[in-house]
C-alpha cells in the first residue's frame, strides 16, 4: 500500500516538475524583458550576465512615457487590435453559423477558398496588398490595418467558429424555433449565449494575433502618428545605438492589455477551446 | 386541440424519397403513434408536421389550415425532442415559460402558468435548478411540462424515453399516458419501441421505407397485420414465419412445409391455388411445447432464455429459427428435440410473393377475429 502511495507521490513530483521546467523555459525570455527594462544603461553592458542587476531603476518607464511616442503608438495598437478583433469575430460568427446550419450552393468551393487563403507566406502577398491599399488612400491609416488584418484573420476565425456551432445541438433551435421564435430569435435568445465561449475565444487569438502584427504595419505605414506598437518598437534602434531599456520597457508595457485581456476571456477560453472537443 | 390531416405527403432528401405519399388522418383528441425502423422515415413525417422539414409535396392540414407555408412558430405545436433541447443556459422555471416569454406575456402570467404546470409534473422544487444538474427522468418532466405550458393545438413526441433507462422508461409512459388522459390533447408520438406504441397508441402507423404500412388500433395491428413487415415488425418476440406451399388433397387445400410436413386446411381463405409459396406465420405466444410427439412440427431447441416470469425458446425448424413464449417453465434443454403444437387459428398466411396478407372469406374473418378479441378479453 505505501509503495502504491510513494509512486504516486513520486509520479506527482515529476508531473509538476515537468510543469515548472516548460514555464521556466517559456516565460524567461518575458523575464529577461522585466530585467532589462529595470537594469540602468550603464549596467547594461558593463555587469555581464546577472540574473538580476545590483541597481534597479524605473527610468526606463518615465523615458518611454515622457519622451517617446510610445503612449500613441499603444492607442493606436489598442485601436486597431480591438476593431480587428470584434469585426473579425462579428464576421466569423455569422459566417461559421452559416457553414454550421445552411446548405447553400458552392459551400465547398467557399471552404476550400478560405483554406486555401492560409496556405501562402504573407510575404508573397505584400507586395499587391500594398498595389491595392495606396490608390484607395488605406496606407497610413489605421482604417487599412483593421481592414487587412480582419481579411487575414476571418478564414481562421471562421473555422472556429463553425466548430463551436457545431458543438451546439440543432436540437435546441428547433425547440426555440417551434415555441415561438423566428430563427434569428433563436439565434440570439439561444444559440448566442451558449456560444460566448467560442466568441471569447475567437476575440482573443484575433486580438493577440492583430496586437503583435508587424509585417503589415512596417509596410503600410510610415507615419508615426498612425503606428502601432510593433513598428514603434523598432523607433528605439538608432543609427548609432539601441536603446535597450528603453525598448524593453515598452515591451513590458505593450503586455499590460494582453494579459488583462487574457485575465478576462481565459474562464471562457479554457471552456471555449474544450467545448468541441469534448462531447459535454 | 385539433385535427391533422397529411394528405400526399412526399419528402426527398436530393435523390432519396424518404416519405412516399403518405396519407394519414387525426382526429382531435386522439393519441397516434408513428412506429418504424431506423430510417422508415418516421422523425422526418414528425418534423414536417412541425415545420421543421419542407415537404416536397402534399398537404399539412392542422385543424382547418393548411399549414405547408408556415413557420414552426406560427403552427402553434408543441415538440418534445429525443434530446430534451433544453436551454443549458436558463433555469428549469425559465426553460417552462420560454414560450410564453418570446410571445411577451406578462411576466407574472408565466410564473403563474408554469408554478401550475410545475405542480402537476413535480418539478416546483427544481424550477432554480439549471438543466445540467437534473437526472434524466427529470429533464424529460421538464420537457414534457416546458410543451404543456405552452398549451398547443398539437403535441409533438420524437422518441422522448430512448434515453431512459428501461425502468424510468416504463415510469414515463405511464405519466405521458395519464398526460394524455388529463389533457385530451393531440398527440403525436415517434417511437421504434413497438411495446411504447402498443400501450400508448389509440392508434398506431406503422411505417417502412417511407411508405404507411398499416393504420390501425394496437390490438387490430397486432392481431391482423396486414402484411410481412407488419406481422414481423410488431410483437416481442416478433411472430415466427415458416416457408409453406399450397398443396391439395380431396379437393381441400392445405399448407405443407419444405420437408413435407402438413399444418393446415385452408377452406377459409380465398384465391388459393396449388403451388403457391405461402409465408406462415405464427406468434411465439401461440405455440405450445408438447410432453409427447403428437405436435405438429419437430423442433430442435437452439437455445432457452428464462426472464423469471416466462420462459423464451429458441428452436430450429427447417434452417429457421422459431421463438416459443412460454409462460410456463419448461426445463427444455439446448440440443432437445421438441414437439410442437401450433394454434392453428391463429396462424397469419401471407403471399411469399407479394407479401401481402391472405384475405379469408367475409363471414370466417369474423368470426376468427371475434374469437380472437374473446382471447384477449
Amino acid at each position: 500500500m505505501s509503495i502504491i502511495v510513494f509512486t504516486n507521490f513520486l509520479k506527482s513530483v515529476a508531473h509538476r516538475f515537468a510543469i515548472l521546467l516548460y514555464l521556466v523555459f517559456a516565460l524567461f525570455p518575458l523575464y529577461w524583458l522585466l530585467k532589462i527594462a529595470v537594469t540602468p544603461d550603464k549596467l547594461l553592458y558593463s555587469e555581464g550576465v546577472k540574473l538580476w542587476p545590483s541597481e534597479f531603476t524605473w527610468v526606463n518607464f518615465e523615458l518611454v512615457f515622457t519622451q517617446s511616442e510610445f503612449p500613441t503608438f499603444f492607442m493606436n495598437s489598442a485601436i486597431v487590435s480591438s476593431a480587428t478583433a470584434l469585426l473579425t469575430t462579428l464576421i466569423a460568427a455569422a459566417a461559421g453559423y452559416a457553414f454550421c446550419r445552411f446548405k447553400f450552393r458552392g459551400k465547398l468551393i467557399i471552404t476550400g477558398l478560405l483554406l486555401v487563403t492560409q496556405m501562402f507566406p504573407l510575404v508573397m502577398v505584400l507586395a499587391p496588398i500594398y498595389k491595392i491599399m495606396a490608390p484607395l488612400g488605406l496606407t497610413n491609416s489605421l482604417l487599412g490595418l483593421v481592414i487587412i488584418y480582419t481579411a487575414f484573420n476571418v478564414p481562421f476565425a471562421v473555422f472556429l467558429m463553425q466548430s463551436f456551432f457545431d458543438g451546439i445541438p440543432r436540437d435546441l433551435e428547433e425547440s426555440a424555433m417551434v415555441e415561438g421564435c423566428s430563427r434569428f430569435q433563436a439565434l440570439y435568445k439561444v444559440i448566442i449565449p451558449l456560444t460566448l465561449p467560442g466568441m471569447a475565444a475567437t476575440l482573443g487569438f484575433v486580438f493577440t494575433a492583430a496586437w503583435s502584427e508587424m509585417l503589415f504595419a512596417l509596410m503600410l505605414i510610415s507615419d508615426s502618428s498612425v503606428s502601432t506598437f510593433p513598428v514603434g518598437l523598432l523607433n528605439f534602434v538608432s543609427k548609432f545605438a539601441v536603446q535597450w531599456g528603453q525598448m524593453m520597457a515598452a515591451g513590458v508595457l505593450a503586455l499590460i492589455p494582453a494579459c488583462i485581456f487574457f485575465v478576462f476571456i481565459q474562464r471562457y477560453l479554457v471552456q471555449g477551446l474544450t467545448a468541441g472537443a469534448v462531447k459535454g | 386541440m385539433a385535427s391533422i390531416k397529411l394528405n400526399n405527403i412526399c419528402k426527398h432528401f436530393d435523390q432519396v424519397e424518404v416519405l412516399k405519399s403518405v396519407n394519414i388522418d387525426i382526429q382531435h383528441g386522439e393519441f397516434v403513434v408513428l412506429v418504424g425502423p431506423s430510417g422508415c422515415g418516421k422523425s422526418t413525417l414528425l418534423r414536417s408536421i412541425a415545420g421543421l422539414e419542407q415537404i416536397t409535396s402534399g398537404d399539412i392540414y392542422i385543424g382547418d389550415t393548411r399549414v405547408n407555408e408556415l413557420a414552426p412558430k406560427d403552427r402553434d405545436i408543441s415538440m418534445v425532442f429525443q434530446s430534451y433541447a433544453l436551454y443549458p443556459h436558463m433555469s428549469v422555471e425559465r426553460n417552462m415559460g420560454f414560450s410564453l416569454e418570446v410571445q411577451k406575456v406578462p411576466k407574472a402570467q408565466i410564473k403563474k402558468a408554469v408554478k401550475e404546470v410545475a405542480e402537476s409534473l413535480g418539478l416546483t422544487e427544481l424550477l432554480d435548478r439549471k438543466p445540467k444538474a437534473l437526472s434524466g427522468g427529470q429533464r424529460q418532466r421538464v420537457a414534457m411540462g416546458r410543451a404543456i405550458v405552452r398549451d398547443p393545438k398539437v403535441f409533438l413526441f420524437d422518441e422522448p424515453l430512448s434515453n431512459l433507462d428501461a425502468q424510468l422508461r416504463v415510469h414515463m409512459r405511464l405519466e405521458i399516458k395519464a398526460l394524455h388522459q388529463r389533457l385530451q390533447s393531440t398527440i403525436i408520438y415517434v417511437t421504434h419501441d413497438q411495446v411504447e406504441a402498443m400501450t400508448l397508441a389509440d392508434r398506431i402507423v406503422v411505417l417502412n421505407g417511407g411508405i404507411v404500412q398499416q393504420v390501425g388500433p394496437p390490438l387490430e395491428i397486432y392481431d391482423t397485420p396486414t402484411n410481412l413487415f407488419v406481422a414481423g415488425f410488431m410483437g416481442s418476440p416478433s411472430m415466427n414465419f415458416i416457408k409453406t406451399t399450397v398443396a391439395e388433397a380431396g379437393g381441400e387445400f392445405y399448407l405443407e412445409t419444405q420437408t413435407g410436413v402438413k399444418l393446415a386446411l385452408l377452406h377459409q381463405y380465398q384465391d388459393l391455388a396449388v403451388g403457391m409459396r405461402i409465408c406462415c406465420g405464427i406468434r411465439p405466444e401461440h405455440i405450445l411445447i408438447l410432453n409427447s410427439t403428437s405436435g405438429h412440427l419437430q423442433a430442435r431447441v437452439k437455445a432457452v432464455e428464462p426472464t423469471g416470469i416466462s420462459e423464451q425458446i429458441y428452436c430450429s425448424f427447417e434452417g429457421a429459427d422459431l421463438c416459443i413464449y412460454s409462460m410456463q417453465r419448461t426445463d427444455c434443454k439446448e440440443n432437445q428435440s421438441v414437439s410442437l403444437q401450433l394454434d392453428l387459428q391463429r396462424l397469419h398466411l401471407f403471399c411469399a410473393d407479394s407479401g401481402q396478407r391472405l384475405q379469408q372469406w367475409p363471414s370466417i374473418a369474423e368470426n376468427v377475429s371475434l374469437g380472437q378479441a374473446s382471447a384477449s378479453s
